[in-house]
Order: C-alpha cells, then structure tokens, then sequence
C-alpha cells in the first residue's frame, strides 16, 4: 500500500485559506513555495526564507512544510542560497469567482444603467411588463398614452423614490381621456361622495345579515380599506399588461365586499333580500294591470267594441335595446284602440275666448257698438274661460270693469252697466289684438306667472305655430263684430257707437251691417264654423277639443299649468285664480280629456315633470343593476311548447300580478290629484293635493320579484352568482352605455330627455 | 443537541407554517385590492439580502454572529421560502415583459442553482468518505505530482533492471497523459470506474511481455494508478461542489442589481399606490 498522501503532522501542514485570492503558480506542478503571491497577485518568492540572524551569522528559516531548513545555510552576507525561481501566480478558486462575480453584477448594472439613462422609447420597449389586452392595444400606441412618466429621464425616475404622491392616481386620468365615467370617476362606484356616504348610512343602519366570509374579514383587518384619500386609481382593478386576452374587468366577489358593511358568503348565502326590485318609483303612466285584466278586458264588446285586447304582455311591451326594461308601446298600439274614444266626445271641448254674458237690454243705449245675441254657454264657460281671464288679467279695460263690477255691490246698476261696458269693449279690443299681433299678442298678454318661461314660450307657440287658433279667433271676430277694426278706431275718437235694434227688437250694428249669426232659434247655441284643428268657433265662444291623443296644446297647456308654484292650492275658494280653474279643468279625475288619469307629475326639486312617456332607457345610463330579459325568456320558454315561445313567453314566472291590488283605492283616483272622485261640479273647490312624489304610490299591480325566484338558477353551478353578472361597478350617465370607451361628448339637451325623469333610485 | 432529523423536521415545518402564511396574507391582501406586489416584492428582497449576507457572513469569521452552520440552515430553508415568495409576486403568472423575463430568470437561476448546491452537498461528501484518502483540494495537484513522480520512478527502476524497454514505452504511451493532470472528470461525476478499468485491463494486457521484475513493478505502477483515479475522483467531486456557486453567487448579485432597478421602475410607474 502506498503511503498516506497527506500528512498533518505539526509543522507539516499549513493552513489552507478559503479567502486567498492568489495561489503560487507552481502548485499546479505540486511544488508551491511557502510564502505564496502578494495580495494583488504578485511572486513573493524573495521571502520564502529570510535567513534570520543569530549569534553565529544567519540560519535559514524555510518552513518544516516546504522542506525545513536547507543543509548549507544562507550565504555570509545574510542573503538565501536557494536559486529564485519566480512563478507566475494563479488565482485560487474563491479569487476567480469573485472575478466573476464582480463582471457580472458589472455588466448588469452597466447595461441596466445604459437602458435606463438611455432613450425613453428604448427604455420602455425593454421594460414594459408586458403585452397590453386587445382593446387597448389597438388604440394605444405609446408608453406615455397611460403613464406619464414613461417620457421621464432617468433622474426624474429616481425622484419618483421619494416622492409621496400617487403616481397610480395620477395615471388614472389618462384612463379618463378614453373612458368616460362622470366627475367621480375615481369615487368608489364613481359616485358623488355626499351620495356614497347616504348609501353608507343606510347600509349601516340596516345591518349586517350575517357573518361575513373569513377572507373579507381578514382582509378588512390586514389592510384596511383599499381607497387613498377617498378615492381608487383605476390600476387597483384593472390590470393591464397581462396579455392581449385578459379580463381587465375581472374581479372576484370578495373584492366587491372589502368594501361593503355587509359582506355575505354567496348570493343564496346572505344576500340581502330585495327591496321593492326591480320597483324603484311608482310607474310614470298611472296604469292598473289588475283593473284592466279583471274588469275591461272582459268587458270589451260592452264598453269597447274597437278595443283589441292585448294577446300578451308583449303587445303592450317592447324591450329596449339592452333588453334590460320592457318599455310601453307607443299610445296607439297599447291604448288608442279602446282610449282613442276619450277625445272625440265634443261635449268635452273647453271655452279659451269667450263672449262675457252681458244684458243687452240694459245696454241698449250704450255705446258698445256690435254685439252678437248671447246664445248657450260652452261647457266650462260658468263665468269668462280662465284662458281668457289669463289673456285680460293685465288689460286695463278689463281692470276697470272688475273695479266697476265691486263698486256694483254698493251703486247697483249703475255699476255693473259701466262694468259691462268695459267688459265689451276688452273684449273687442282683446280680439283685435289677437288677429292683429297674433303671437305678439299673446306673449304680452299671458302673465309671466303662467308657468316658467320656457314652458309658457312652448305653449304660445303650440297656440301660435299653425295659425288655426289666430284663425278661429279671425272667424269669430268675423262673425262676431264684422266691423271691428272700424269701431274700434271710432271709438278711440270718441265718436257714438250704440247699438242699433233690427226688426226683431234685437240690437244691431250701427252701421247697419247685416249680422252674420242669424239664427231662427234664438238662444240655441250654434256650431258656426267647424274646424279639423280643434278650434271651433261658436256663436259665443270658441272652443277646443284636442285632436287626438298628445295633442301638442293640451300638453303644453298643462306642462306651463303644473310648474306654476302652488297651482294646487288657493287662498280663497270663493274666488278661484284662473291658473288654479284651469289647471282644475284639465287635471281633475273626471276633466276634459282625461290626460291626468293616465299622465302622472314628478316634483324634481324646484321643477315639475309631466310624464308623458313612460320609462325609456336612457342609453347612457348605467345603474347598479344590470339585467337583460333576452337570455332570460329564451331559457324560461324552453321546455314549453312553441306556442308559450312566441306568445306568453314566461313573464309571469317572475312577474307575479297582484290581483288584489286593483281594488285598492289608490286606484280609483288619478295618481296625480287626490281628492273625491268624480268632482266635475267645479264648484267649492277644496284644496288640491297633488300627489307629485314619485316614491308615494304602489306600482303597477305587480308584486316586486323575490331573491329567491333568482336564486334558483343563480347559483354557483348553474348560472353563476359572481356579483357582477348583475351588477355594475361604475353607474352614472356616461357619454356610451355599453362600453363607456369613447371620448366624453356634451349631453344634448332635449325635450324629451328633459321630460324623461331619471330613475329616483332605492338608495337615492 | 438535535438530531438531524428532529432538525430537519422542526425547519420544514416552520418553513411549511410561514409558506402558508404568506399564502393566506396575500389572499387577503388581493381581497382587499391592496397592492401586494409591493408587500411581497419588499419581502422578497429582504429575505434575498438576508441570504446574501451569508456569503458575508462567512469572511467575518471574527464576529459572535452564529455558527456558519446555523446560518447554512437559514440560508437553506429561508431560500426554500423565497420560491414561495417569489410565485407569490408574479402573481401565479409567468412574466412576459423583456425585463421581467430576465428578472425572473435571474431568480430562478439563483434559486435552482442553490437547490442543485443543496443536493450536492447532500449527495458529494459521502460519497467522497467512501473512496481513497480523504484529500483537500487545493493540494491536489500537489499529490498528483508527487505520485507522478513516484511513478516515474519505478519506471526509471525498471529501466536500469532490466533490458527491456516495455514499460517505459507503455508509460509514455498510455500512463503519462493520466498522470499528467487530473482526468476523466465526467466519469467520475457519473461515478464510473470505467476508465480506470480501461487502464488496469491495458495494463494488465502487458503482463504476458515483461519479466518478472518487470511484472512487479507494473503492479505497483498499478496501485499509482488507483491512488491516481482516487485523486481524479476527489477532484472531480470537490471541483463539482466548488463550481456550482460560480453560478449561485455571481448570479445573486446580479440579480439584486436588476432588482433595485425594478424597484425604481415599480414606484415610477405605480409607486404611491
């Protein structure tokens, strides 16, 4: 056996150390020198032995490891005798990887620093984090498109260490350039804040339905909530950069609920119940599924025979483009067929001018010239038409004859014959004005109180637009006072205008004009003229009867009518305002027309909405709710036959009609007016209530739906019950429903979307 | 003291209880749309200069800092938690950014190149106790040579005894090169005796030409040549255990350079979050 290769014997072994850099180069050929190479790598073979002096000169001191002392000592001088044979150092192991080491973390950081000090565009395409989704990369060429420091230098990168603002908050208003969210984009559901505090309150004061999920609870105690001075940038949501298919809307139903005072463990696991769902307000056109079903429906053929009843609920509803609401028709689809009758009674047509009931006899020896013989009142016309009042509230010939008609409770006839007179020649001159300025005239003449401007302004122009009421009121005034304009004139000069008596005893013109309403009945009042307008003129009046349904004066009518502050009320019911006779006229339960049975009235603040529509999606819209008939009938028809398909189509699986309710009393009065049913005496008006709060009455005779009817196809392994199948995190009016990814545009104004009142929400 | 399983027990449980913690938190932290790759990345970090410090740690010998055993332990089971760490910062994704790819490859490296370092360390020195004498590897070529010259020896002795020249010619032939230098390095890592066979065979092909004198000493040529491939074998196995952290020490500091450069990208572009 070969002996041992190491010994480690005292003095025959040294220490090996880890650390040394450098190694002797000849310990590869197995005969390193004892001292070993300087730090810096360098031959030290001068100091393998440095004789050391002694009493008899020098001896060596060579290492026992290397060899011990040599046999024939150092020289005399002191110097070794040993040959120097220098080497060329090797770096040890430890040395050569510190070699690499530091190369590497070199050339990292040289290249790192090259990148980053270097063109932004080069920087950003070496350090982006990676592919953006579809959507965005499409549009989104550059870097500084969503980040506003990918433009930045390398020393304005580094500030960014120090900084303590939020570069992700920053950032999210390069989101909005694209995405339109309101001015709360950023507010949790991108709501107001004062909003979000409300709907915290109520949240809180309802309570908790539950224990909340153990990971929520963890979550809210390690973290806190998510949002920085009120507020979360969009990249707390959406993350981007993961790839051109990934869900950037994405989210898991514990993240909803971080938020929430009452987190729940599933929708069928502490959901809360519904609340009134979908019902959010009472229905805009006061309508009673219950009634109609129960009562009119069956009595068709004895009260409506040219009503069609409606084959299924979808003759009446129509869904909207989301298929979320299920809209009305329009009137003619869904009511005109057996309400249409409603407007073509003439006995319903209302007086707007009318000749004042004066006594001829007693003013046959005043100078009021022509005068047409009084024949039967119009309906509505007890006392001068409230129209009329409205025309002459302002008139100072008018004035002058209420003074008179005062002073005739004390002077008697006297009075009132002066009254009268002035009565007559308003009139004239109202008339006159009328044909002579048309629309002039009736914007000086109607009160300002009538409405505000913009109402009162639609309304002159619905009077004034076609020219038919101008043009009744230029045929009456024909038929009426032939020789108006020349009276007139006469009369501003002073001269006599009594009337002068025909053969009958009756007064006639002074100029002996023939009267053109001669008629052989006497008092029978006489359709002198018709007029497919609307405007009829009578022998004392001339009234209207709508055309049909939406009839654009009735409308405007009642539109300047309701915003007039405190309409509904009167100080004194003895003596009716003209705005508040008219407003009776035209809204009471059993008024002319009937709008106000079906039309309800919101109060919106300081304002009034008729609603002459029913809901109507506003495409912009976006409610927390989110829902859409389509896949929802198409799965409740399957299983049924064809015939279910196409024509009950399930709604009433979830619709559940609440026959009861049409009995209640609710309905048996306008939604609008409350007050004793089918008052059309108009006499001792009592105080009106208006019922304009849209939250006040039920629906429309259906029961709200139940969590549980959804619960039972959304559950977890059916139809899912992620909180985002059904409900939307960013709600608000945005400039695109769908897809708010377009560049925020100013809303339109229009009538209709003016008329159309938003949704007054449960939480609002 | 502990045994080494009791040891090895205690460390992996304690590593398995944090790993699930750290799951857990970031669950939670992700519920509650806290940005967690910040918590995580910092984390991450940490432990990373933690476990660089052991290399430091290991030249500051001087300092009552711990034993470098227990600061191996550490360094073992807190880089085990760092993979766990680390996935949790990518999110459970693989990265697909140029330079979150190279960062990501960097750990990666670091991490497997420690578990391989791990598994040799664990494999190596066993197997080393179990062949030939137990040599440090700085004097290897030392012994080398002086076996070598051993050799050569009995070589130059078989010279003057005799007339024939067999054995130098075969030492020149075939032994030299193998005496020269440490050889077969993959063999040896693959735990072969392959060539050492291939030599003891050619040698002992030789035998049916030399002379008794010669033949004896052929063989303790022979013995050489098995204190040699022993040697080779110690080389080869110590070489492999030194050499991995050419790829594990040089890549960490390369990899905390690229790191503090995320950092600067993170907070410039999601910082404040």
């Amino acid at each position: 056996m070969n002996r041992p290769l190491q010994d480690f014997s005292p003095g025959k072994s040294n220490y090996e150390r880890p650390t040394l850099g450098w190694v002797c180069g000849k310990n590869s050929e197995g005969e390193p020198c004892s001292i070993g190479p300087s730090d810096g790598g360098n031959c030290q073979v001068y100091l393998e032995c440095v004789p050391a002096k002694d009493a008899g000169g020098y001896i060596c001191s060579r290492a026992p490891s290397f060899g011990g002392m040599c046999e024939k000592g150092p020289l005399p001088d002191g110097n070794c005798r040993q040959p120097l044979v220098t080497c060329h150092p090797k770096r040890t192991l430890f040395g050569r990887r510190r070699v690499v080491t530091t190369t590497l973390a070199g050339l990292a950081l040289g290249v790192l620093l090259c990148t980053f000090g270097g063109k932004a565009a080069v920087r950003n395409a070496v350090t982006s984090p990676g592919a953006l989704t579809l959507q965005h990369a499409s549009s989104i060429q550059t870097c500084e498109s969503c980040h506003d420091r990918a433009a930045a230098e390398f020393d304005e990168l580094t500030d960014s260490l120090t900084s303590t603002g939020s570069v992700a908050l920053a950032d999210s208003e390069n989101c909005r350039v694209c995405h339109d969210f309101g001015p709360n984009a950023l507010n949790p559901h991108s709501l107001d804040a004062d909003v979000l505090a409300t709907l915290t309150n109520k949240a809180v004061s309802t309570g908790s339905t539950g224990t909340p999920p153990l990971l929520v609870s963890l979550a809210t105690q390690l973290a806190g909530s998510p949002m920085k001075a009120g507020q979360l940038a969009c990249s707390r949501c959406h993350k981007e950069h993961r790839g051109e298919f990934f869900d950037l809307t994405r989210m898991a139903d514990a993240q909803c609920q971080v938020c929430h005072t009452s987190p729940f463990h599933g929708f069928n696991d502490g959901h809360p119940e519904y609340s009134g769902f979908p019902y959010t307000r009472r229905t805009r056109i006061h309508f009673d599924h219950g009634t109609h079903y129960e009562i009119h429906f069956a009595n068709f053929k004895r009260i409506m025979p040219n009503g069609r009843t409606p084959e299924n609920c979808e003759t009446c509803h129509q869904p909207d483009p989301a298929h979320q609401t299920m809209p009305i028709v329009d009137y003619a689809l869904a009511c005109g067929s057996c309400h249409d009758e409603q407007f073509e009674n003439p006995l319903d047509a209302i007086a707007f001018v009318a000749l004042p009931r004066i006594d001829l006899d007693l003013l046959k020896d005043e100078e009021i010239g022509e005068w047409p013989k009084p024949g039967a009142p119009a309906r509505g016309q007890d006392g001068q038409p409230a129209f009329m009042q409205l025309l002459l509230e302002n008139d100072e010939t008018w004035a002058k004859a209420r003074r008179f008609l005062q002073l005739a409770e004390q002077d008697g006839d006297a009075a009132k014959l002066r009254a009268q007179v002035q009565m007559v020649w308003a009139t004239k001159l109202l008339i006159n004005d009328l044909i002579q300025n048309g629309e002039e005239a009736l914007s000086q003449r109607l009160p300002a109180s009538l409405g505000d401007a913009g109402r009162e302004r639609s309304l002159i122009r619905a009077l004034a637009g076609d020219g038919a009421f101008l043009d009744a009121v230029g045929k009456a005034s024909a038929e009426w006072f032939p020789h108006l304009e020349t009276e007139l004139s006469r009369h501003d000069a002073g001269e006599p205008l009594k009337p002068k008596e025909d053969g009958d005893g009756q007064p006639a013109t002074e100029s002996g004009d023939a009267s053109p309403d001669e008629t052989s009945e006497g008092n029978t009042d006489k359709l002198t003229s018709e007029s497919h307008s609307g405007w009829t003129v009578r022998s004392e009046s001339i009234t209207y009867l709508p055309t049909g349904h939406a009839d654009q004066i009735v409308q405007t009518l009642i539109e300047a009518l309701v915003s007039i502050p405190g309409v509904t009320t009167i100080a004194d019911a003895s003596q009716p305002q003209a705005t508040h006779q008219l407003f009776s006229i035209l809204t009471t339960p059993g008024a002319s027309f009937g709008c106000m049975k079906c039309h309800t009235v919101d109060a919106l603040g300081d304002t009034t909405v008729v609603n002459w529509h029913g809901r109507r999606q506003i495409s912009r819209d976006r409610e927390f709710i989110r829902f859409s008939h389509a896949p929802h009938v198409t799965l409740l028809a399957r299983g049924n036959t064809a015939e279910a398909v196409v024509t009950k189509r399930e709604c009433a699986h979830c619709h559940h009609l609440n026959r009861l309710m049409h009995r209640a009393e609710v309905f048996s009065q306008s939604d609008f007016i409350s007050r004793p049913a089918w008052d059309s005496a108009y006499v001792n008006l009592p105080e009106i209530t208006a019922n304009t709060d849209p939250h006040a009455t039920a629906t429309s005779g259906f029961a709200p739906v139940q969590r549980e009817l959804c619960g039972e196809c959304h559950t977890r392994k059916r139809a899912g019950e992620s909180c985002l199948k059904c409900h939307n995190y960013h709600v608000g009016h945005f400039s695109s429903r769908s897809s708010p990814a377009v560049h925020a545009a100013p809303l339109e104004s229009s009538r209709e979307a003016a008329a159309v009142t938003p949704d007054v929400g449960e939480e609002q | 003291m502990r045994t080494f399983v009791a040891r090895r027990m205690f460390f992996g449980s304690m590593l398995i209880i944090v790993a699930v913690l750290v799951l857990v938190a970031n669950a939670a932290l992700r519920v509650a749309m806290y940005h967690v790759a910040f918590v995580s990345g910092w984390f991450l970090l940490g432990l990373c200069v933690f476990l660089a410090l052991y290399n430091i740690r290991k030249k500051l010998t001087a300092l009552p800092l711990g034993t470098s055993a227990t600061w191996l332990q550490f360094h073992i089971y807190v880089g085990l938690l760092t993979f766990v760490v680390f996935v949790v910062h990518i999110d459970f994704r693989i990265p697909n950014g140029p330079f979150e790819v190279i960062l990501a490859l960097l750990y990666l490296a670091v991490f497997f190149s420690g578990v391989a370092g791990l598994i040799l360390s664990r494999i190596i020195p066993p197997r080393l106790a179990t062949r030939g004498e137990e040599v440090i590897f700085e004097r290897i070529p030392q012994f080398i040579r002086r076996t070598r010259d051993d050799v050569e020896g009995l070589v130059l002795k078989c010279i003057s005894e005799s007339d024939s020249s067999a054995v130098p010619d075969f030492y020149i032939r075939r032994l030299k090169p193998f005496f020269d230098r440490p050889r077969h390095y993959w063999s040896h890592l693959c735990h072969s005796t392959r060539p050492l066979h291939s030599l003891v065979v050619d040698i002992e092909a030789q035998h049916r030409y030399l002379s008794d004198v010669e033949r004896s000493l052929v063989d303790q040529i022979t013995e050489y040549v098995r204190t040699k491939d022993d040697l080779d074998y110690h080389h080869a196995m110590q070489k492999t255990l030194k050499y991995w952290l050419f790829i594990h020490i040089p890549l960490t500091y390369s990899l905390l350079v690229a790191a503090l450069f995320h950092i600067l990208l993170v907070y410039s572009f999601a910082g404040g979050s």
